[in-house]
């Protein structure tokens, strides 16, 4: 598993097929077991292309008047050789710039000098 | 400032690289105005809304106003990155249980 400073970025091998884990992404009841979503948290899937990649919309409730923050986290399923599957997530702030645009660079610098 | 304020003022590509610029080094609004095709009304704005979000410093030397990245400001965002770097490696762990468990 591997992570950089300014992506919070998450990558590991599964062993099992991208059609299961395609499932154990995307229907809800499987979701919600392994997710342990936190109560402050609203999960709702914005983009599907199946199973390849899934987006959802992660909106979590602030304390109080506070806005809720909402941000994306994306799962990026590829076929691994010995049938099973590599696993990317990515999970970003809903206002930064997504890390495949042209902007990451920028964005990655200024992060590191902060 | 709170984690959605902080990244509503970092969602501006303008302002981001003034930061980016501000990280090498302090300057003047007239030496971030090189290589932006801003007016200066629109830096200053850029630069009010910034310290007032705490990313920015101001240091005044006579007539020249001096600007520098502001680390402490960056606090929100760390935090937020930290939360969500702790909570899903252990949310991975419970995918590769679920994934046993479940048929093919």
């Amino acid at each position: 598993m591997s992570k950089t400073d300014q992506d919070l970025v998450f990558e590991t091998g599964l062993d099992a097929s991208p059609d299961k884990v395609w499932r154990a992404l995307t229907i809800p009841e499987y979701l919600e077991r392994w997710l342990d979503r936190p109560e402050s948290v609203q999960v709702d899937q914005v983009a599907a292309n199946a199973p390849h990649s899934v987006t959802y919309r992660w909106t979590e409730r602030g304390s109080g008047d506070a806005e809720p923050e909402e941000s994306f986290v994306t799962f990026e399923l590829t076929p691994r050789d010995d049938g099973g599957t590599w696993f990317r997530l990515t999970h970003r702030p809903a206002a930064l710039p997504s890390a495949a645009n042209s902007n990451e660079a920028q964005t990655a610098m200024f992060m590191r000098a902060a | 400032m709170s984690e959605p304020e902080i990244f509503k003022v970092l969602s501006d590509p303008t302002r981001r690289a003034i930061l980016e610029r501000l990280a090498g080094g302090e300057a003047t609004a007239t030496d971030l105005r090189e290589g932006f095709a801003i007016t200066q009304p629109a830096m200053s704005q850029h630069l009010a809304v910034l310290r007032g979000a705490g990313l920015v410093s101001e240091r005044r030397e006579g007539r020249y106003a001096h600007y520098s990245v502001n680390a402490e400001g960056f606090a929100p965002l760390h935090a937020w990155l930290a939360r969500y770097r702790a909570f899903w490696p252990s949310r991975i762990d419970n995918l590769k249980d679920l994934l046993r468990e479940m048929d093919q």
